[in-house]
């Protein structure tokens, strides 16, 4: 591995490649582009949580000039698919239909219209009239779990119920000196990615091309094939610019409906969510309800514990396997037991459907867990630091489940050096005051992973090219979201190929050239796994040119190195062009350059954080200045520090909303109330707080210039160390996400009472 | 949106032959609700009456009976305009709690007002300002109604289809008058009301003499809390805020709203509303 004196692009903060378009407004993202003949769709979606159509009037509709169709149900295929089956023979509940005649949450698509003009689409949307015979709404994990309730789909409400165990648990809990428990709930939450979810299809020659701004271009082009019955050949799928996904553009929702149209109508469509479709008709987090039993000995080491979660999947199963699954790896990785039991449960309720969310699973389990370690902590009478540090996982520890090994676990790092930084000593010692304002602080601990290894398929291909000009091209079927991917994975190439980064270009992912990659960038894969393959594609066909050069000029390549734009012969000087290395060898006929390396990820680390929040809250209105937060990570190495930074902003963001303000939770009759954002409120700029980021850069091995993850992660820990901080504050044991107002005035005046005292 | 034309007046004169000859016109001065409105297609009028280009409409100046504010001036205007500043600070406190900067460039104490929403920030102060409507009718006569009256609940007032909305006058004998505003959300800034509420005090030999504090949020329009008021009159105003007086306002959330589940947040919150109302009208080491 190169030493970091000796790099040129990793590790340095280079300008996003893409950031003057973006911010000079000249970068064009799907709902900016058009194309000759094209039709606008526009969904209609149910103001119901559960019902049977019996009559669905599109007369009035039909009548707007512009309206050149208007689908309901039975004008569609009956096809069922699940939008998080992402591989060929991925066969969770196919329950989902591109229209369905009997809706099962506020939101499902009920029928589509196609007009010339969006705003024809969208006035005659709303002119469709439908008629329900109202169906019983199950709008809680209570209800979903209840064993009188009807069952939505054939499969039941409660389809998935999973144990997980190490350890015997009756010994630890046997031997504690203390039982913790806490029911902790978060809940559902919104992407809230500026661009809504958009995506343009249109047929050309005999194929049919999808645009649109996806995160699995591959899954796409499958579900596609599926309702069109066209094959995968015929279609073509382009990842187009993101304006921010976070999870919520992961799973395919709209580009199914939108590849249907564009094949029946023989003409390119497009179709824009407004804000409204976007929260309550595509993905959200999954709430979930988890219960705890920690069991401790009364100097602070955690005996076992166990661990009892029920996730809601919303209207159709879609992930309901996949984040129970990827809870339970979180719950294991980060602290040391004799023994633990994982109980998981999906639910499915007539609500907005579940999928893919930054974090996937990590923010809620984290919140169940770490506040139950904080509360515990608070009993026991010992600080939290020394509580987590004295049980965290430590280097060379294994998955007690055997998973993946753990890597370098720099946990401890995190939680020393964050604590230092953020003056948790000091600060947690300090009274709360006993005023309208009191003052608390919290901290918590995480864990995420690095892509799929050790549960699906997990490798990258990437191809490289030598064009006649020395530039190269370098496709690995990469989606940017917006953070700045791309970027990253110039700095890698270049590093790696030894070629100034202008002289390379990283595609990203367009099924008609790319290497075919069907995990897309999920699960914090794509720096840790693809990152990694294009260092390695890059090394080799660096040597690959240096050897064509050779043969050229007539010398060993170990005479040879890269110089800027230049290969050179270290013994005479000589000098040649990439540009002549490409041409010279076309001439005498070697073949043009070009190289496919596959790369099987053979690891799946850790990475580790802790997050220290410092709240102020109002005891007479329950709002909650969070003041200062510093976040901890264990980043492996930060191949580009800025985009770091961003990164971990933006998660704190996120995680902050998730704490305190974001909530889906429908109604008593299922309807969401929060489908805009003026009743759906995020964190804004000036509620947020001064962030300090502390990198710990110990070098993970198995990832690129020893990088790890960053984007999830860094949506994890401020949730519970807030939470933790605001009943540090108050005395409070709140434990239902988010803390809203109204729930901070409820525990301080009425219900809850206030942690008791061993 | 698909209104069939949208016309624009640029003096007095050209909006009263508009009202006299159109029916079915929509009003829209900032446009921060009504487009909000019209892209829901909750409404789908022929005709849009644009009111941004009506300079008599966008005045701050003092006149005879006090001080009147154009119903066209923004947010942006009245927060910063040294005479609101001067004379009718909880007026300008509550225009500068308005949504975001880019709204409140653009929305106007007008609109504020003929949009009647339950958490208009300005109303209450308006109110508590005891100001005056001033209502242009199609005709050309004008009739002058008090805020309180003119709101009649979410979305309703007194307005007729061929009446606008000119301008406001806050009477003169509260001007300058020590005076607050005070606002609960659900975050910092960017927030709609949960209550909002502002306060005119008038002052004799260091005794409250008189209390006008109206309020937004609880219930379905702004209402001056007249009797709690009351309870404040004769006090000293160093001892304001106290747990006695805190508590003829959750009184009064629980006696207006008490069947409805927001009470039980409201109660407390609105302690928190007065309290910044009165510090703010009594700055001062007496401050809670």
């Amino acid at each position: 591995m190169s030493t970091r004196e000796n790099l040129k692009y990793v590790g340095h903060s280079i300008l996003r490649l893409d950031g003057e378009d973006k911010v000079r407004g000249t970068k064009n993202y799907i709902a900016d582009e058009g194309r000759s003949g094209m039709l606008h769709a526009h969904l209609v979606v149910s103001e119901t949580a559960h019902g049977k159509i019996i009559d669905i009037d599109t007369g009035a509709a039909m009548k707007l000039d512009g309206v050149i169709n208007i689908y309901t149900p039975s004008d569609v295929p009956p096809v069922l698919y699940n939008t998080h089956n992402w591989l060929p023979d991925m066969n969770e509940f196919n329950d989902e239909a591109l229209l369905t005649d009997t809706p099962k949450h506020h939101g499902d698509r009920i029928a589509i219209v196609v007009a010339t003009s969006a705003e024809i689409a969208r006035k005659a949307a709303s002119l469709v009239r439908t008629t329900f015979e109202p169906l019983p709404v199950i709008c809680s994990i209570d209800d979903a779990l209840a064993p009188a309730s009807k069952p939505i789909h054939p499969y039941g409400n409660v389809p998935f119920d999973i144990v997980k165990e190490y350890g015997t648990l009756e010994e630890a809990m046997k031997k504690a000196y203390l039982v913790v428990e806490d029911t902790i709930e978060t809940a559902a939450q919104h992407h809230g990615a500026i661009e809504p979810h958009a995506c343009i299809a249109y047929p050309e020659d005999d194929s049919l091309v999808i645009r649109t701004p996806c995160q699995i271009t591959f899954q796409v082009q499958m579900l596609a094939a599926l309702v069109t019955g066209l094959r995968l050949s015929n279609i073509r799928v382009v990842k187009t610019v993101t304006g921010g996904s976070f999870g919520g553009k992961s799973q395919p929702v709209l580009e199914p409906v939108c590849a249907f149209l564009a094949h029946d109508l023989k003409r390119p469509v497009r179709l824009v969510m407004d804000r409204k479709q976007s929260i309550l008709s595509t993905r959200r987090r999954n709430n979930t309800r988890g219960h705890v039993s920690l069991a401790v000995s009364a100097d602070g080491r955690m005996f076992g514990r166990k661990l009892d979660v029920v996730a809601d999947t919303g209207a159709y199963y879609g992930n309901g396997t996949a984040v129970c699954m990827a809870m339970l790896k979180k719950a294991m990785r980060l602290y040391r037991f004799d023994s633990q039991q994982y109980r998981a449960r999906s639910v499915v309720t007539n609500t907005p459907v579940a999928g893919a969310a930054r974090g996937y699973g990590s923010p809620q389990i984290h919140a169940i867990t770490e506040i139950n370690i904080e509360n515990a902590a608070r009993l026991l009478g010992i600080d939290p630091l020394a509580f987590r540090l004295r049980n965290i996982m430590q280097t060379g520890d294994s998955d007690p489940l055997g998973s993946p090994g753990l890597g370098k676990v720099g946990v401890g790092e995190c939680l020393v050096q964050g604590a230092e930084r953020f003056g948790w000593k000091e600060k947690y010692a300090a009274h709360p005051g006993d005023g309208r304002y009191r003052t608390g602080v919290g901290m918590a601990a995480m864990v995420h992973g690095n892509g799929y290894y050790g549960a699906y398929p997990e490798s990258s291909t990437v191809h490289l090219s030598l064009l006649a000009d020395g530039s190269i091209t370098v496709d690995a079927a990469l989606h940017d979201l917006g953070c700045g991917t791309i970027t990253v994975a110039h700095q890698i190439a270049a590093e790696a190929l030894r070629v100034p980064i202008s002289s390379v270009r990283v595609l990203e992912a367009d099924t008609l050239r790319s290497p075919y990659d069907p995990v897309g960038s999920q699960a914090c894969r794509v720096t840790f796994v693809c990152g990694e393959a294009i260092r390695q594609a890059s090394e080799a066909f660096s040597a690959a040119i240096l050897e064509r050069a050779a043969r050229i000029m007539g010398v060993q390549s170990s005479s040879l190195q890269m110089d800027g734009e230049t290969v050179v012969c270290i013994g005479s000087g000589e000098r040649m062009t990439l540009a002549e290395v490409s041409r010279r060898g076309i001439r005498n006929n070697l073949g043009p350059l070009q190289y496919i390396y596959h790369y099987d990820a053979d690891a799946n680390p850790g990475s580790y954080g802790a997050t220290f929040a410092e709240v102020v809250v109002d005891t007479w209105t329950g709002l909650v200045d969070v003041r200062h937060i510093v976040a901890a990570h264990d980043i492996g190495r930060a191949l580009n520090p800025e985009f770091v930074r961003g990164q971990i902003y933006g998660g704190v963001q996120m995680n902050l909303g998730f704490a305190l303000y974001e909530d889906m939770s429908p109604s008593s009759d299922g309807t969401i109330r929060g489908s805009s954002f003026s009743k759906y409120h995020m964190i804004n700029a000036p509620s947020m707080p001064q962030i300090d980021i502390v990198l710990v850069e110990a070098e993970e091995p198995h990832g690129p210039y020893g990088a790890k993850s960053i984007g999830e992660p860094s949506a994890v820990a401020a949730a519970p160390a807030t939470i933790n901080a605001i009943n540090h504050a108050l005395g409070t044991r709140i434990s239902r996400l988010p803390a809203s107002p109204e729930r901070i005035i409820e525990a301080l005046y009425t219900s809850q009472p206030a942690i008791p005292k061993v | 949106m698909d209104a069939d034309r949208i016309l624009q007046p640029g003096n007095k004169k050209e909006l009263l032959d508009l009202l006299a000859s159109v029916t079915d016109v929509f009003p829209v001065a900032g446009g921060t609700d009504a487009i909000i409105r019209l892209r829901n297609d909750r409404y789908t009028p022929t005709t849009i009456l644009d009111l941004s280009h009506l300079g008599f409409m966008q005045i701050i100046q003092p006149v005879m009976e006090g001080l009147l504010i154009g119903a066209g001036c923004s947010m942006a205007t009245i927060c910063t305009h040294p005479l609101v500043l001067r004379d009718a600070p909880a007026l300008a406190t509550a225009a500068s709690n308005v949504g975001s900067t880019q709204i409140r460039n653009l929305a106007t104490i007008g609109g504020n007002v003929a949009t009647a929403a339950q958490c208009a920030d300005t109303i209450p102060a308006l109110i508590a300002y005891d100001a005056v409507a001033i209502i242009l009718r199609g005709d050309g006569s004008e009739r002058h109604e008090n805020v309180a009256a003119l709101v009649h609940g979410i979305g309703k007032t007194s307005l007729s289809n061929h009446e606008i909305l000119t301008g406001f006058i806050l009477p003169r004998h509260l001007l300058g008058s020590p005076a607050g505003f005070g606002k609960v959300g659900s975050r910092k800034a960017v927030t709609i009301a949960k209550i909002n509420g502002a306060g005119v005090f008038t002052i004799k030999d260091g005794m409250v003499a008189s209390a006008r504090i109206a309020f937004g949020s609880i219930g379905t329009k702004a209402f001056l809390a007249d009797e709690a008021c009351a309870s404040l009159e004769g006090k000293r105003i160093d001892s304001l805020v106290s747990e006695k007086t805190l508590d003829v306002f959750t009184n009064l959330v629980e006696n207006r709203i008490g069947n409805r589940p927001s009470v039980s947040y409201k109660r407390i919150a609105v302690r928190s509303v007065v309290a910044d109302i009165i510090n703010q009208a009594f700055p001062g080491p007496g401050a809670a």
